[in-house]
């Protein structure tokens, strides 16, 4: 007697990948809380948490200062981590997609030096390093830039995604150039302005975690719906046509859901580097080509990376700080290398 | 008229004027094949028939225009075989093939079981089935082409454009997609449009072929009135003999040009 044998299955997001990474980002965030300069009974942070939840009340047996660095330090800081992390991960993840092009990131149409800018031009007028209306003013500079590379992608002969990556090439050498100009002008904040610039997830409590947490649901469910979609898209944008997706609309969709997103996270932590490029491809690497596949991965992953880099951060050199954007490129290089050595070796 | 007509299709690129005044017609279960010299026009006729370029004149599917359609729904009437695909690396054959029904698809839904099932109906039909789970650089040529004719036949349209489909391919795996896209034709009543260089096997599968110069058509009908030497030579600057095989069908072979027959191609 012969079986017939299995058919193929359509890629899809397993569970196995998925309890994975939420087990790291879960880890990473009970580490993240549990483990900082001044040290706490693990007990007793668990329970402080607990104490928090909605209907339940617990007695932690903290101090209220001890509960206050829980819950006014430790937690809003790995809650911030943990939404930056999954935004520019997703971000990146979407943008290698939608410009069909795997250097890609969440900075590429000029977000960072948008950003950079915007920060740097508050910090020199008093606004201090970090704080809302620094991040208003880093967001407005963000937001600034994409608008005016896309004005000039328009001006050219196509509206094709090369003359985007131009634009933004070309709007961040002027954003940069003006910030570098700002910056030298105003040389006495240069040291708050290079500490924005590396990137941080200190924060003043629960008012960036209030205010990034709505962008990045909305950017997130955007790009989660335009997932497959973009695996369409990897036939290139004429032949997906045919096939009859409006490759306009979608790329609009994106871009601006991505870059909302990211600009929001940079504004609340500056320039965080090297999320948006290894997570994704590390998640594509281990588990195939699909954006079904790497968009919600790199969102859990990419939170978990984050929330993991930014305790190496405080741990190091504690009770002094590492800036976050020196240890995600430190410790995502090295990764990123064995990854792409254990995937070739597998293919 | 059920399947596609063009009618006075004027288009071009940046100014320069690629079709002028096309009239083409494809009933169901009609092959009609599109022949002509480099830059006549072929590719940019089968362009606009799909709906990828914008041109004055009317293209009907189904006694439909086009231009009233939507995208998708221009999908799920017209599908296309490019003349190089783009194979995303990595991919699958089997998620290749399902993008075929990405115009049935609601936004926030993926692809059915019986949208899978249907798939590996088309793969085991076009002899593949068990290549559903290769990755797409891992086929040869041959096996490649059936991936990309799969992907368009699952999008259920009922025009089929083929730009020409047998370009990268050695002879024997020429005839087996064209001998395809006959049986395919005729079980599904399909209207085809194929680009077509090779004017042998044009005139071997296609019912009726259109002859673009410049442009325009300078000659439409049954093989034996499109395919004469003195056409040939006229619009390709080329010396031929047109022969015919054991079955009656018409064999264009190229012969050496003498100094007296020498032509050059109008324009």
């Amino acid at each position: 007697m012969t079986v017939a044998p299995a058919l193929a299955a359509p890629i899809r997001l397993r569970a196995g990948p998925l309890a994975v990474a939420a087990g790291a980002l879960a880890a990473a965030m009970a580490l993240g809380v549990m483990l900082g300069p001044a040290s706490l009974p693990a007990g007793g942070v668990f329970l402080e948490i607990v104490d928090r939840l909605p209907l339940l009340s617990v007695d932690s047996g903290l101090s209220d200062r001890e509960a206050a660095i829980v819950w006014e330090l430790r937690v809003p800081r790995v809650v911030l981590g943990a939404l930056v992390g999954a935004m520019l991960a997703m971000a990146g993840g979407a943008y290698q997609g939608v410009f069909r092009n795997p250097l890609a990131d969440p900075y590429l149409l000029g977000v960072a030096a948008g950003a950079g800018l915007g920060a740097t031009l508050a910090i020199a007028a008093g606004a201090g390093g970090s704080g809302i209306p620094t991040a208003g003013a880093a967001f407005a500079g963000a937001v600034a830039a994409v608008v005016l590379t896309y004005a000039l992608a328009r001006t050219g002969s196509t509206g094709s995604t090369a003359n985007l990556i131009l634009a933004g090439v070309a709007v961040a050498a002027f954003f940069t150039a003006a910030q570098t100009f700002v910056q030298q002008r105003a040389s006495d904040t240069i040291r708050e302005v290079f500490s924005w610039i590396l990137g941080r997830l200190a924060t003043v409590g629960w008012a960036e975690v209030r205010l990034l947490a709505p962008f990045v649901v909305v950017s997130a469910a955007v790009l989660f719906a335009s997932r497959r979609l973009l695996d369409v898209l990897a036939v290139g944008e004429e032949e997906a046509g045919t096939l009859g997706v409006r490759t306009d609309r979608l790329r609009l969709a994106v871009v601006a859901a991505a870059t909302l997103g990211s600009a929001v996270a940079v504004a609340v932590s500056g320039l965080i580097g090297f999320v948006g490029i290894v997570v994704p491809h590390t998640v594509r690497l281990l588990t195939g080509h699909s954006y079904r596949v790497i968009l919600p991965l790199a969102f859990v992953g990419g939170a978990a990376f984050l929330v993991a880099a930014d305790l190496l951060a405080r741990l190091v050199i504690s009770p002094g700080e590492l800036p976050i954007g020196v240890v995600t490129a430190f410790i995502g290089a090295p990764f990123f290398a064995v990854v792409l050595r254990t995937a070739r070796r597998a293919a | 008229m059920a399947g596609l007509t063009c009618t006075a299709i004027e288009a071009g690129y940046d100014g320069r004027t690629v079709l002028r005044g096309v009239d083409l017609a494809a009933a169901p279960g009609e092959w009609v094949a599109v022949i002509g010299p480099n830059g006549a026009g072929k590719s940019t006729l089968l362009r606009v028939m799909a709906g990828l370029v914008p041109a004055s004149g009317e293209v009907r599917i189904g006694g439909r225009p086009a231009g009233s359609m939507t995208r998708r729904e221009l999908a799920r009437s017209v599908a296309v075989v490019p003349q190089h695909a783009t194979i995303p690396p990595g991919m699958a054959v089997l998620d290749y093939v399902l993008l075929g029904r990405t115009p049935y698809l609601p936004f926030w839904a993926g692809e059915s079981a019986a949208d899978v099932a249907r798939v590996h109906a088309v793969l085991a039909r076009l002899e593949i089935g068990d290549l559903a789970g290769r990755r797409l650089e891992r086929l040869s040529g041959g096996e490649l082409q059936r991936a990309v004719l799969a992907r368009a036949l699952v999008q259920d349209a009922a025009v089929l454009l083929l730009d020409e489909p047998t370009t990268a391919l050695d002879i024997g795996h020429q005839q087996q997609v064209l001998e395809l896209v006959d049986e395919l034709r005729r079980e599904h009543d399909l209207a085809v449009v194929s680009a077509i260089h090779d004017l042998t096997l044009a005139a071997q599968y296609a019912d009726r072929l259109v002859l673009l110069h410049d442009g325009s058509v300078v000659a439409a009908g049954t093989p034996e009135e499109v395919l004469t030497s003195k056409e040939l030579t006229l619009r390709y600057g080329a010396s031929v003999t047109i022969l015919r095989d054991d079955a009656g069908g018409l064999v264009v072979a190229p012969r050496r040009q003498t100094a007296t027959s020498k032509a050059e191609p109008t324009r």
